[in-house]
């Protein structure tokens, strides 16, 4: 059972509970936006107050948006230095191992403390290359011309509530610009941390990869536990544009006060691939359904995810994939464990417009119900307009199987480890697309979970 | 004694009650021949261990609840065929401890709508329910398939499988499996297929599953696809003409859906999947 934490760091500025036009202008004038950032904002706070809590899905009755801190900003500027970093914050993230991370295998770090990202790097192999690497609001100030062309494109305020509450709100998040041909071989990677109570994290990521690009961005999530409630509500926007490739990996921890109610949606253009890489192990709630739009001709999606919920969690996950062009593929591969009493959900679409000829779509979930007090749902949606496509889904619920568990107990193992065993091996679709050192981190963190759910 | 005097018809229920005892075990019963005239909504009771064929000839599917007692073992053979009109039916069965319902539904819908509803309610152990749909659905025509296959006793197993073949129409399936705390080692099995004929056709599936145990084994599936022209072409090019290859390839296709009916179900639609077929073989359904 996790600890309660009590320490916290006092923010430069904080805003007050709840959520007004004042709290909306505040912000925006503590980053220095320009008028029309503010005017989106304010644009985008009255669809938040427009629009209904979704009565689908998990329960949220108990989330008071009244009762949260929109921004707090933790120190002054952003770092480019570990050195230079408050000494607390900097031990926080070298505890989570991001600096050691960022020197053996990443091409860039971004760290975000609360509201703000503290640190910002990106390897001078890749800044000579024309890549941008930058925290959003930055990105704001210094490419006012490239940002707005593609800021909210994808995933416009009145998308849904939680859209129009990161669009009136946001700060933070990572703006990445990949140019023509370059293909960045090491993974970029971002993390979120939450470090106080009753806080809202509300971070914006852009990614733009131009024609015949590459790109892989990893976002680790975590925060300690509180009492009450804390809101993370992000809103990622992926634009692959011909040929490019962007890979999106998550793997989220928050703990188990957290709200995770997240927006998450790419555009794939012209023989563009898109990926996203999506393990949801912590949160008291998660909603996350992160959506491909493939465009043009030739493009190909794929959503790969894993929910772990345990006693109090509901992992309500999913994938969405809409066909608009012919001869685009796609592919998702969900994968659900449930014990204590924890629910997961995949919900998902697959929509295929009338003249995408050609189009093939695959669907796979598949749930691992560990004990008699969890539960498992299902909700994909199908809807074909084209009669030159091809569809499939399969989903199938199960227990570990005992045959199994017999056979790896007779050859010596103990129950724990053989379950732990089996369950990596039900996640392997989801591991194998890791990069490794995530794959070692995960596997331990299955086998880790596995403890005391034997029986 | 005439059949028709031995159906008891209570009045304490909204619905008419039809009671069904053992002297019908091992009869087929035509339920136009032995329901009152105008109808709309009855429960049929199955009494212990009878063993029954029910078949609708030509009555619509109205509102029937079957109650199936312990160890009862049903059979209900349906046939329907709409032209522009609307068919709307809603089916109930409540499955006791070891007794087994089985439904085929054979729709053909031409330039009407049909809207279908069974609900399975798997109470007891052992209880067993299966449906197979076979549905052609032609021009400008509606169908809406909804299976509800709902198990709350241990050990209980249900199956559904629907196979439907699209022309310039729309094919609604939605279906839902959800699996009660209480029932440990249920079986489900969904699977519903479809082929688009047509360019201005459109196929809409929700296949859901909700489970609150975990001795279980639930596996559904959907799937959209089209006529594959390859297939067409093989047959062709061993001297069967397009339109006779077209037809076995379909014939084919529904003929899936059986997969584990018993004899009884798979004899009545091979003596019917012509008249289905002939919906949308006849009917300008393969807009290119």
């Amino acid at each position: 059972m996790p600890t309660v934490h009590k320490q916290s760091r006092q923010p430069i500025f904080k805003t007050g509970k709840g959520l007004n036009r004042s709290i909306v202008i505040q912000i925006s004038e503590q980053k220095n936006e320009p008028g029309w950032m503010t005017d989106f904002r304010l644009r985008a706070l009255e669809i938040f107050e427009q629009k209904p809590m979704p009565s689908w899905g998990a329960d949220l009755s108990d989330l008071d948006p009244n009762d949260i801190h929109y921004y707090l900003k933790p120190i002054t500027q952003q770092q480019t230095s570990w050195d230079a970093v408050p000494q607390d914050i900097k031990d926080t993230f070298d505890k989570l191992g991001i600096a050691k991370a960022e020197q053996k295998f990443l091409a860039g770090v971004g760290a975000q403390y609360e509201s703000e990202v503290v640190y910002q790097q990106l390897k001078k192999k890749w800044v000579d290359q024309g890549v941008l690497f930058l925290d959003t609001g930055t990105a704001l100030q210094q490419y006012p011309v490239l940002f707005k062309n593609y800021f909210a494109t994808v995933i416009p305020p009145h998308d849904n509530k939680f859209a129009a509450l990161n669009s009136a709100v946001w700060s933070g998040g990572s703006f990445v610009y990949v140019p023509s041909g370059v293909h960045i071989d090491m993974p970029l990677q971002a993390y979120f941390r939450i470090n106080s109570a009753s806080m809202g994290q509300f971070e914006r990521t852009l990614i733009i990869a131009e024609p015949g690009s590459s790109v892989h961005y990893v976002e680790g999530c975590s925060a300690p536990v509180y009492r009450a409630h804390s809101l993370h509500s992000a809103v990622v926007e992926l634009i692959a544009l011909p040929e490019s490739n962007i890979r999106y990996t998550t793997i989220q921890n928050w703990a188990p006060n957290v709200y995770n109610l997240v927006t998450k949606r790419a555009v794939a253009h012209r023989s563009a691939t898109v990926e996203w890489i999506d393990g949801n192990f912590g949160s008291k709630i998660t909603m996350k359904y992160p959506c491909i739009i493939l465009k043009e001709e030739h493009a190909k999606g794929q959503i790969i995810s894993i929910a772990v919920a345990k006693q109090h969690q509901n992992q309500d996950a999913g994938g969405k994939i809409i066909h608009l062009a012919p001869n685009t593929t796609s592919n998702i591969v969900s994968k659900s464990i449930s014990k204590q009493g924890g629910i997961t959900s995949y919900r998902g679409l697959i929509k295929i417009i009338k003249g995408a000829v050609g189009a093939k779509a695959r669907v796979q979930c598949d749930a691992l119900l560990l004990d008699a007090a969890s539960s498992t749902n299902t909700y994909p949606t199908i809807d074909v307009r084209e009669k030159d496509a091809d569809v499939g889904h399969e989903a199938s619920v199960s227990s570990i199987d005992e045959e199994q568990l017999l056979y790896l107990c007779s050859r010596g193992l103990s129950v724990q480890r053989a379950r732990a065993m089996l369950v990596n091996g039900f996640i392997d679709a989801f591991v194998k697309e890791l990069p490794m050192e995530y794959a070692v981190e995960i596997n331990r963190l299955i086998a880790m979970e596995m403890e005391g759910s034997v029986g | 004694m005439q059949l028709a005097q031995k159906i008891s018809l209570s009045p304490e229920f909204s619905e008419s009650v039809v009671t069904i005892g053992a002297t019908f075990s091992g009869t087929t019963i035509c339920l136009a021949d032995y329901l009152p005239k105008g109808q709309q909504a009855v429960m049929i009771i199955i009494e212990r261990g009878v063993d029954v064929v029910f078949t609708d000839c030509g009555v619509p599917p109205v509102n029937i609840k079957f109650y199936c007692k312990q160890g009862a073992r049903v059979i209900y053979l349906l046939e329907s065929y709409s032209q522009e009109s609307s068919v709307i039916g809603h089916l109930e069965w409540y499955v006791e401890e070891n007794s087994a319902i089985e439904c085929i539904l054979m729709g053909g819908i031409v330039t009407g709508a049909l809207a279908m509803t069974i609900d399975m309610y798997l109470q007891g152990i052992r209880a067993r329910a299966s449906c197979y749909v076979l549905a052609t659905v032609v021009a400008a025509a509606q169908c809406t398939i909804k299976t509800r296959q709902i198990h709350t006793g241990e050990h209980t197993t249900s199956t559904v499988r629907a196979h439907s073949l699209v022309g310039a129409a729309n094919f609604d399936y939605r279906g839902a499996i959800d699996i009660d705390q209480t029932s440990i080692h249920a079986k489900a099995i969904q699977a519903n297929k479809n082929i688009l004929l047509s360019k201005l056709g459109k196929v809409v599936a929700i296949p859901t599953l909700q489970v609150r145990t975990n001795k279980v084994h639930c596996i559904h599936g959907a799937a959209v696809g089209k006529l594959e022209p390859e297939h067409i072409v093989y047959l062709q090019a061993r001297g069967i003409d397009a339109f006779r290859a077209r037809a076995l390839l379909l014939n084919g296709f529904l003929l899936q859906a059986l997969e584990g009916a018993s004899d009884v179900s798979v004899r009545f639609v091979g003596q019917n999947i012509e008249k289905l077929l002939a919906c949308i073989l006849l009917k300008d359904s393969f807009v290119e």
